[in-house]
């Protein structure tokens, strides 16, 4: 399984074993989700370790976002592909999700066990609105990114509109704003 | 059988995720609290919360909807599911060699999923507003929170202190 010294435009790669363990300590110690965990990997594996160039981290990067599921795992998985095949992707996800599943496992225990004490109900009814707040920030920063023509702020009205007032299925939405996308571009596309 | 519902349901959560984690918090709302009633509005917040204190991806969250649903098993489904679209799309694009990025319409495809993205999670956190802010400090806490996370406080902090908070005054 050892591929040490296969080079890709001459730069050294990892084993299977290095490349598992240096995800793993990430998916153990990266708080804070998606961000950090990818602020960590591009420490690790770019700038300690040089297993990966700046530009095909960004390609990694870029399409860690295009394809299905969250863009951290995603990452782990696509690197784990070009590096070692359909192993070392299914190594990747593990190595990044395991730690945090038997931490969730542990706690989501611990809350059902917890869950009904006055004291424990006590804090999560404070938690609770705490947590729209937070992600009320996440929010503004969300649409300050990802809002940046007058046509995205279109698409995020319909799709808002359409899951808070006609309970439209979010899916459904996303396939829609897809779609509309696409035909826009077309259109572009056979106008010019 | 239960638990292959649970699993084809964050199957499909994951297949429509797009993004960070936090896109999935209006695909689980709709499939796991509203449809399937597996665990309340409440429950859905406190795994929120649990969720940004553990390490690693915040998609954990399936982890925890899975427990509620199903205990181990329905946990462990949950999140095999929730990653399995990431594995098998990943694989036939890199077999393929299909490079989206390539293809000039597909980049405003994804332009506008991910703009539906954030009005989703808008009407998301407006519902989880609406149940979780019952009376004004209830909205007090939350406006410290969104201040406090603008001004990049971590969210463990926030938590912490929001329980502290909870604690001293239930």
């Amino acid at each position: 399984m050892a591929k040490q010294g296969e080079s890709e435009k001459g730069r050294a790669r990892p084993t299977l074993w290095q490349f598992f363990s240096v995800l793993l300590v990430v998916g153990t110690i990266a708080i804070g989700g998606g961000r950090s965990i990818i602020a960590m990997l591009e420490r690790e594996l770019v700038v300690r370790r040089a297993w990966l160039g700046r530009e095909e981290f960004a390609d990694t990067y870029a399409m860690a976002h295009i394809i299905p599921g969250v863009y951290s795992v995603n990452f782990g998985v696509i690197l784990g592909f070009r590096f070692f095949g359909g192993v070392g992707a299914l190594l990747a996800a593990i190595a990044l999700v395991f730690p945090s599943f038997l931490m969730v496992l542990l706690l989501s225990k611990g809350y059902a066990l917890l869950r009904h004490t006055q004291a424990v109900q006590g804090a999560f009814q404070a938690v609770a609105p705490a947590v729209v707040g937070m992600f009320s920030a996440i929010l503004v920063g969300m649409g300050r990114t990802l809002l940046r023509t007058p046509l995205d702020a279109i698409m995020a009205l319909f799709a808002f509109g359409g899951f808070l007032w006609f309970h439209l299925h979010p899916a459904f939405l996303l396939l829609a704003a897809g779609g509309a996308g696409y035909l826009l571009a077309t259109a572009q596309r056979l106008g010019r | 059988m239960p638990i292959l519902k649970i699993f084809w349901t964050f199957f499909r959560v994951g297949l429509f995720t797009f993004g960070g984690g936090y896109a999935m918090v209006p695909l689980i709302q709709e499939e796991a609290v509203d449809r399937a009633g597996w665990l309340t509005t409440a429950e859905f917040l406190d795994g929120i919360a649990i969720s940004q204190l553990t390490p690693g991806p915040f998609a954990i969250l399936a982890t925890f909807v899975g427990f509620k649903a199903a205990g181990f098993l329905g946990a462990l489904v949950a999140t095999l599911g929730i990653f399995t679209p990431s594995l098998l799309v990943g694989w036939a694009i890199l077999r393929l060699q299909v490079f989206f990025r390539g293809v000039s319409a597909m980049d405003r495809v994804w332009a506008a999923m991910r703009a539906a993205v954030v009005g989703l999670l808008l009407g998301a956190v407006i519902r989880l507003g609406l149940s979780s802010i019952p009376s004004l400090p209830f909205g007090a806490i939350a406006l410290g929170a969104f201040m406090a996370a603008r001004r990049g406080v971590s969210p463990i902090l926030i938590v912490l202190i929001a329980a502290l908070i909870g604690l001293m005054f239930s």
